[in-house]
């Protein structure tokens, strides 16, 4: 019954791309316990509402209804007041005539026509505890006849006060019947006017009803009691006994009851339906109340674990953030070393360069007719081309540029690089060059300092002397130039590093060489492959694409 | 033949060397001083520093002839546009330092020849 509008609108976006996210809370949980209490809270107050709105409902409806029969039992005091007096008129016509019964019998007459009573008579006692009638007229009434037992209690109450009495409803012939008397005062013995009437089912007509009770229900009973037997008169199927209200009235010296029931509401039709629109109303607003409610705590549920969700992403972001920032300023001062190692590795060239023609025309001078000289002049062209290398690797790794191709001899570039890094004592130099070999495209200063980095690898992995065999063949238009030597060998778990930067399993050196080989050898179009035999040495081999030209026309 | 190169150690030691080999050496400490060499006098190959404080090396290449000796560029450093505008401007070829002196020896005499 809870609508449930978080349903069609909730998104968890993004939820699931972060793997250690809570996951999104349900959405169909149980309705809350806050809101059916209030629901079952509101129902409730609005049940009791109408409870007791049903309950002012009743004691104005039972109020007005006994209002009514108030104004109804002044009615049928109305007709008693009549009743009196057309009695009083024959009382009075009987004293001022000295009971001439023709003058009673207008009066009576008169009072018969007025409907007032069905027969009228002068009654006097007769000394043995009865009654005679003195004279009648209208039916029922035959002068000199008994009158029952009833009616003779009747007469008997009947005091100087000049009130009438009634008698109670009494049977004669099958024929219900009811009486009125009133005493003739300062007679002797007792006189009294006898009115009569009998009782039909319907002893008087609808629209006399109408008039006694407009428009309830109800009955008349003579004395103060209900009781079927002294039913006087009563509206169609109005259920003796089980009136609503009870109201005794006077009529004459006696106590008459009258018994009332509404046959529709008496309240207006809007107040009448008051409880049932308090109930409704008080289920409407508990259902929306306790609803609103609902959804607020879905709302605020999946507020909060929405915030939680972005607080997670934004703490995710900003590490990545702090990351990316650590790895910039990172890359920063990396190009910044860049820039500087550039900067002092040209500056470099032109010291070592010219350090190196030094050297070159010291020995022309000297000679090498001395062993010492020429020892000296063998370290100073060592270390020279050891700075050289160094300073050409930085600035291609800091500033890689494009070779330019040229067809280069591979015997001269090898003679070449042997000179520049003439090999320590202890180790043997091989060179195995195949005959007619066609030249390699290469850049021819970046393919030296490739092989010089090869070529220094090689003695540095061979401390203690060995040999190094420098073998070039041509292989499908390639040339492949291997620098092997009979060092320890490379590690199982070095090989694939080999070619990364600033790694080296030697205890000198930056690390750069085989890197920048590689990355040199790549820029060719040809390869670089280191290869371990165990522990008994290891092998470098590049191939590159060979020159279609003859090698006579190459510089 | 003509040496150009702002730095002394290697306008001299080169110089040195190629004289040493019996070849008739002048020397010019910038682009400026190379073109008044060159307006003098004919050279059989130039060798020249491609950075210069003032013009460098490519310019000056550019202004010489016709018809123009064989001009050997040398650089220390050169980036990828450095080297496609010598090679333009119709360098015999670019050496990059340290130049070893047989390598230097070894291109001279293969300009001379060409």
């Amino acid at each position: 019954m809870m609508p449930d509008s978080l349903d069609s609108t909730t998104d968890f976006g993004g939820g699931a791309a972060a793997p250690d996210a809570s996951p999104p809370p349900r959405r169909r949980g149980p309705v809350r316990l806050l809101s059916a209490g209030l629901f079952l809270l509101l129902a409730a107050g609005g049940g009791g509402i109408a409870l007791s709105s049903r309950r002012v409902v009743k004691d104005q409806e039972k109020r007005l209804l006994q209002q009514r029969s108030t104004e109804v039992g002044a009615l049928f005091n109305l007709s008693g007041a009549r009743l009196q007096e057309a009695l009083h008129t024959g009382s009075t016509v009987v004293t001022l005539t000295h009971d001439d019964a023709g003058a009673f019998a207008s009066t009576a007459q008169a009072a018969v026509a007025s409907r007032l009573v069905g027969a009228m008579a002068v009654v006097q006692d007769d000394g043995q505890g009865g009654y005679r009638v003195l004279h009648s007229q209208g039916p029922g009434l035959a002068p000199d006849g008994p009158l029952p037992e009833p009616v003779v209690a009747a007469l008997a109450r009947a005091g100087s006060d000049g009130q009438f009495v009634s008698t109670p409803v009494f049977v004669v012939d099958g024929q219900r019947r009811l009486g009125y008397a009133v005493l003739i005062p300062g007679l002797t013995p007792r006189t009294l006017i006898y009115g009569q009437s009998a009782l039909t089912q319907s002893t008087t007509s609808p629209s006399r009803q109408n008039q006694l009770f407009s428009d309830l229900d109800g009955a008349v009973y003579a004395g103060s009691r209900v009781d079927p037997a002294q039913l006087v008169l009563s509206t169609p199927r109005f259920p003796i006994g089980k009136g609503q209200v009870r109201t005794p009235f006077k009529l004459g010296a006696d106590t008459w009851l009258l018994e009332l029931s509404a046959n529709h509401p008496l309240v207006s039709t809007l107040a009448a339906r008051q409880p049932w629109l308090y109930l409704i109303g008080g289920l409407l607003a508990a259902i929306l109340v306790a609803a609103l409610v609902e959804v607020l705590l879905r709302r605020r549920q999946f507020a909060l674990a929405l915030v939680e969700e972005r607080t997670g992403q934004l703490r995710r972001s900003l590490a990545d953030l702090d990351a990316a920032q650590q790895q910039l300023v990172h890359q920063e001062r990396l190009a910044a070393i860049g820039q500087l190692a550039s900067a002092v590795g040209h500056e470099l060239r032109n010291p070592l360069g010219v350090l190196g023609n030094v050297f070159y025309l010291l020995r022309g001078r000297l000679g090498s007719d001395d062993p010492w000289v020429e020892r000296q002049l063998a370290t100073g062209e060592r270390e020279v081309g050891a700075a050289t290398l160094i300073v050409s690797d930085l600035l291609e790794f800091s500033r890689p540029r494009q070779p330019v191709m040229e067809d280069v001899d591979v015997a001269a570039i090898v003679d070449e690089v042997l000179a520049v890094a003439p090999p320590p004592s202890g180790i043997e130099v091989a060179r195995r060059l195949a005959p007619d070999l066609p030249p390699m495209r290469a850049d021819r200063s970046q393919l030296r300092q490739v092989l010089l980095n090869l070529v220094s690898n090689a003695y540095d992995a061979m401390p203690e002397g060995g040999l190094m065999v420098v073998e070039a063949d041509q292989v499908d238009g390639c040339v492949d130039l291997t620098v092997a030597d009979t060092g320890g060998g490379i590690a199982d778990d070095a090989l694939p590093r080999l070619f990364e930067p600033f790694f080296t399993t030697k205890a000198k050196g930056i690390g750069l060489g085989l890197s920048v080989a590689h990355r040199i050898v790549e820029a060719h179009g040809g390869s670089l492959e280191a290869r371990s035999r165990g522990g008994t040495g290891a092998s470098f081999t590049v191939t590159l694409p060979s020159a279609a030209v003859p090698a006579a026309t190459i510089q | 033949m003509l040496v150009v190169d702002d730095e002394l150690g290697m306008r001299e030691t080169v110089a040195d060397i190629l004289s040493g080999m019996g070849y008739d050496v002048t020397t010019a400490i910038d682009g400026d001083d190379a073109l008044t060499q060159l307006r003098k006098e004919t050279y059989s190959v130039v060798l020249m520093d491609i950075r210069m404080p003032g013009r460098d090396g490519i310019s000056i290449l550019r202004e010489i002839g016709p018809p123009p000796p064989p001009v050997v560029l040398m650089t220390a450093y050169a980036g990828d546009d450095e080297l496609r505008a010598a090679a333009e401007a119709g360098s015999y070829t670019v050496l990059h330092k340290p130049v070893p002196a047989g390598r230097l020896l070894d291109v001279v005499a293969r300009a001379i020849a060409a």
